[in-house]
């Protein structure tokens, strides 16, 4: 069941990335990098289990957002990319206030779904604050790495891959530092650092591929 | 009493945003700021919250102020890219609910476990109240987008075109959502007081909306 899901998970990304990149063209990639931003804030809270192995949840629209990055960087200039990369911090500040509002809330006596709200945004506040400090230090970091290894290896898949080398582990390290330090033992936060940043590796391959498939259809056309 | 003030907390932020994304990032900004309203919005209706005797789902501020980021839009742009924005803010909608719902089915680790199964309680069931959200979202931006325009045509001044549409539009989206949500739910009086609450707190949101729509007719950009 996990698995259909996580493929079903994919396959949407995959369409959704193929669909604005072909036909919305830079507005569309913009809103697929804000949206993938905001739902993988969302999904950041829960942590999902895939053959012992326990990962974020966000991976697949983390990996999203920032192939949507990875394709905006591909024809537009750095000062344009930093100001998308502005409103997105802008956004996702909104968000984490908004979350944090939502949670403090007094619901009403019938309201079940009122509680569950507060156990996931109010209890886990460090999440709020890191999700948008990570990652918007890894996108400003992203933008300057992606285009000095474009110089060095004019090829998407091992310029997107090694840029993902980088930016992965740096969002990784510091999301989970923020978010669990102290609340968890060292060796399980290790193990999420790990697990996490290995299986958006996978997912960063998977689309790397289909961006090379992508970009050749562009190229011989 | 606390949650009057977070509503108006609410509306504040949201008031503010508004002009500062358009003055900064253009009607491109605006677009962007109600995809994110409005998915914000649908998380926010899965709650319900009591205003003294009433019950109300929360998001309407949010629901509201991309209606208010919309007229925006037309005042600088014209009635044709409501269609557009209509077709981002459903599809991402749907995008989102697909994969939180989804992620909400994936075996939970035993990491954070507490959180992680109240996740997974948030999204069960909750189709019923998103749909309504969706498909009130999708009605009422485009008719509220005709009515604005037309008193836009026909008077030109923002503040009747905005309350005037709001008035009509905010009524007709409350009893839509309701309806659609709760109907055979809950009884029809309780429907009602739930209609008459929403109405009033998105009517107090058109009001404070003229606001920012005042001011971003004062930029000039574009």
């Amino acid at each position: 069941m996990n698995i259909i899901i996580l493929l079903s998970l994919l396959i949407m990304s995959l369409l959704a990335t193929y669909l604005c990149n072909k036909y919305l063209k830079k507005f569309g990639l913009i809103c697929l990098f804000i949206v993938s931003s905001i739902i993988s804030f969302l999904l950041t809270f829960k942590y999902t289990t895939f053959f012992n192995i326990n990962y974020n949840a966000n991976s697949i629209t983390f990996v999203t957002m920032l192939t949507a990055l990875y394709l905006l960087l591909e024809n537009n200039s750095k000062k344009e990319i930093n100001k998308i990369v502005n409103l997105n911090f802008i956004l996702t500040i909104f968000t984490c206030v908004i979350l944090y509002i939502l949670s403090i809330y007094t619901q009403s006596i019938n309201d079940t779904i009122g509680i569950n709200i507060k156990n996931v945004f109010f209890y886990n506040y460090r999440i709020l604050i890191a999700y948008p400090i990570s990652t918007y230090f890894s996108q400003r970091v992203l933008i300057e790495i992606y285009q000095e290894i474009k110089k060095l290896y004019d090829n998407i898949f091992i310029s997107t891959v090694t840029t993902y080398l980088v930016i992965g582990l740096i969002n990784a390290i510091m999301y989970i530092l923020i978010s669990y330090l102290n609340l968890l033992n060292v060796s399980n936060i290790i193990k999420l650092i790990l697990s996490t940043y290995m299986m958006r590796l996978i997912i960063t391959i998977i689309y790397s591929l289909y961006l090379t498939l992508i970009t050749a259809k562009k190229v011989k056309k | 009493m606390i949650d009057i003030y977070l509503i108006c907390i609410e509306l504040l932020i949201c008031m503010t945003i508004i002009p500062i994304i358009y003055k900064k990032y253009q009607t491109e900004g605006l677009y962007i700021y109600s995809i994110v309203a409005f998915i914000l919005s649908n998380v926010m209706s899965l709650k319900i919250i009591s205003l003294s005797s009433f019950e109300l789902n929360l998001g309407i501020v949010l629901f509201t102020s991309s209606f208010i980021a919309s007229n925006i839009i037309i005042q600088k742009k014209g009635y044709e890219e409501i269609k557009k924005l209509v077709l981002f803010i459903v599809v991402s909608s749907i995008v989102s609910f697909g994969c939180l719902y989804l992620t909400s089915l994936i075996d939970s680790s035993n990491i954070n476990n507490f959180t992680n199964r109240s996740f997974d309680n948030i999204f069960d069931g909750s189709a019923r109240i998103y749909f309504a959200n969706i498909v009130t979202m999708l009605y009422f931006l485009i008719l509220n987008g005709k009515l604005y325009y037309y008193l836009k045509k026909e008077k030109n001044k923002v503040w009747i075109s905005n309350l005037f549409s709001g008035i009509i539009i905010q009524f007709l989206a409350s009893c839509s959502f309701l309806i659609i949500a709760y109907a055979i739910i809950k009884e029809p009086i309780d429907i009602i007081k739930l209609i008459i609450i929403r109405y009033l707190v998105s009517l107090i949101t058109v009001i404070i909306g003229t606001i920012p729509i005042y001011i971003s007719s004062k930029f000039k950009i574009d």
